[in-house]
């Protein structure tokens, strides 16, 4: 037979007692005395009036997470386990199906090596010629002629020539004056708009590569830009460095102002600010709400220059990391300052103002 | 219109309460506080003393009431009585909250898949052994006498304070302190004297 050790013991014994011997505690020992019951109806109150706000936690099967039993539970975590397996076996298939839809692309786009750009201009133009369809809806120009950022600020600077990785580059040459006029134009010929719609990928570095709006009305970088922050608002975040102050540690503490950038503008309502300091340590995050998203940055150590840096690893539900704020520690602020946004795959840099 | 927590609510029929539980949150809680309150409680304390704290018991009555309020068009007079309702809703609550306090403790001691399991047959005659061992704890808990008794149980059954046993008992906390180390080493030689018998 067990014994008795401890004071903990005798509680723990003392529970798990038959149903009758409960009753006859509850009976003739009850705790109901007034303050008892006032914070036990505290929280009953809160729990129904959850229920009355129909905010009740639901299960996968849609019933009371609270009202289901340990039966239930058991089988509603078997049936997350499926879905589960569900979601991994599609996601394998798209993945195949992903693998195999690209090099199905390249085996075409090998084929059609031998034809210049030039000639597929030419044959996209005669087709939507013919067609007499608005150049805005010749949208897979954009795609074709894509080019990574860095190779697009050389041909906006010269003007002349696109580069296509791997293929003959396109001239662009006697379009220079018929790209100002179509950006404002409303009617435009065929040849004017598929011109425009390549400088387009040219002066418009951090437009989007899937322009949808129709030629016939006027290409505004605006709405290009509100297009993109309601489809990414982080991708719009723009900041200030506010103010710096020296610690005793030979650090400074700087603020940094994040807020949402819309039409070109700063909107003033989504402003957040981060403090950065010594104390707060390499890997310590920092935590901002713009806009509903909530942003968070930490420091790590990239090299000898760049002491500091916050990046963002979580934002929102989204897992999109796309912003990026580096900050020289020991100089202060306005040493090494610049924002990267990220947006389909290529990488725009933004100067930030530096104090 | 039935008042809360009057006199009624003891001597209600099971087709009243059906009207009742369809009032208002407040109006409900009331009568079911003054009538299952006590139940409530020690059925929770019953499950969650060693484990959890008093606020933990209270969350769980709470969450008892707000269950038997919720559930009220599942309460039917013809099936049972609503001491059966309140009492089968109680210990499933408690069964619940037990679980999530002492989830964590089971993580962290990598015994999740022994608790999950179903007991072996082993376990059968401990199971048996420790019921014995309650009935009998039980036994030399109620031959103490008042006070004594009660502090036992406010102290080991529903886990409060010594303070909070000195106001249910009417004494200070220092003569609660004495009297409940006197009555452990009472109950001890009770047990040992059953064991030598």
């Amino acid at each position: 037979m067990k014994k008795m050790n401890n004071n903990d013991e005798l509680r723990t014994r003392l529970t798990g007692l038959d149903d009758s011997t409960v009753e006859e505690i509850a009976e003739r020992y009850p705790v109901t005395d007034e303050e008892t019951k006032r914070r036990i109806m505290k929280r009953f109150l809160e729990k129904t009036e959850n229920v009355d706000s129909s905010s009740k936690m639901q299960t996968i099967n849609g019933s009371d997470e609270d009202s289901v039993s340990g039966t239930d539970r058991i089988e509603q975590v078997k049936w997350r386990s499926w879905v589960r397996y569900a979601g991994a076996a599609a996601a394998f298939i798209i993945a195949v199906c992903g693998i195999g839809g690209v090099i199905a692309i390249s085996r075409n786009d090998l084929i059609s090596v031998p034809g210049s750009e030039s000639d597929i201009i030419t044959e996209q133009v005669q087709t939507e010629s013919t067609s007499q369809e608005p150049a805005a809806k010749q949208t897979t120009i954009p795609e074709v002629y894509y080019y990574p950022p860095e190779t697009d600020e050389n041909a906006d600077d010269s003007g002349e020539t696109l580069p296509e990785p791997g293929t003959e580059p396109v001239s662009v040459s006697n379009t220079t004056a018929e790209v100002t006029e179509a950006l404002t134009s409303t009617v435009t010929t065929a040849a004017e708009e598929t011109v425009t719609t390549a400088a387009e990928n040219v002066e418009n570095e951090l437009s989007e590569s899937d322009t949808t709006e129709p030629a016939d009305e006027p290409v505004k970088k605006e709405e290009t830009v509100r297009d993109r922050y309601d489809e990414d608002p982080v991708a719009f975040l723009t900041g200030n460095w506010l103010t710096k102050t020296s610690n005793d540690d030979d650090s400074y503490t700087a603020e940094y102002q994040i807020m949402p950038c819309t039409d070109g503008t700063a909107d003033i309502t989504g402003v957040a600010l981060i403090r950065l300091d010594a104390e707060s340590g390499i890997g310590k995050p920092f935590t901002a709400d713009i806009d509903g998203c909530g942003l968070v940055f930490r420091f790590i150590n990239e090299d000898e220059t760049i002491k500091a840096e916050i990046t963002s690893f979580s934002i929102s539900e989204s897992g999109t990391d796309s912003f990026e704020l580096m900050w020289d520690r020991d100089t202060g602020i306005g040493s090494t300052l610049f924002e990267r946004v990220t947006y389909d795959g290529y990488y725009d840099e933004l100067t930030v103002a530096e104090e | 219109m039935m008042k809360a927590g009057d006199a009624m609510t003891e001597t209600m029929t099971d087709t009243e309460w059906e009207e009742l539980l369809s009032s208002s949150p407040k109006t409900a809680f009331e009568a079911l506080y003054s009538s299952f309150g006590g139940l409530v409680y020690a059925i929770a304390a019953n499950k969650l003393s060693g484990v959890g704290c008093q606020a933990d018991i209270e969350d769980c009555v709470g969450d008892v009431f707000a269950e038997i309020f919720r559930s009220a068009g599942r309460f039917s007079g013809s099936c049972g009585s609503i001491k059966t309702f309140v009492s089968t809703i109680a210990r499933r609550r408690a069964i619940d909250c037990y679980r999530r306090l002492t989830r964590n403790s089971l993580r962290n001691e990598s015994i999740e898949d022994e608790a999950i399991l179903p007991p072996a047959y082993d376990d059968t005659e401990e199971d048996a052994e420790e019921r014995i061992m309650k009935q009998r704890l039980w036994a030399a808990v109620k031959s103490l006498g008042e006070p004594d008794t009660s502090i036992i149980v406010y102290q080991y059954f529903y886990g409060l304070s010594v303070s909070d046993t000195a106001v249910k008992v009417g004494m200070t906390p220092a003569a609660v302190q004495k009297r409940s180390v006197r009555a452990r080493a009472k109950m001890k030689n009770i047990l040992l004297r059953e064991d030598r018998e």
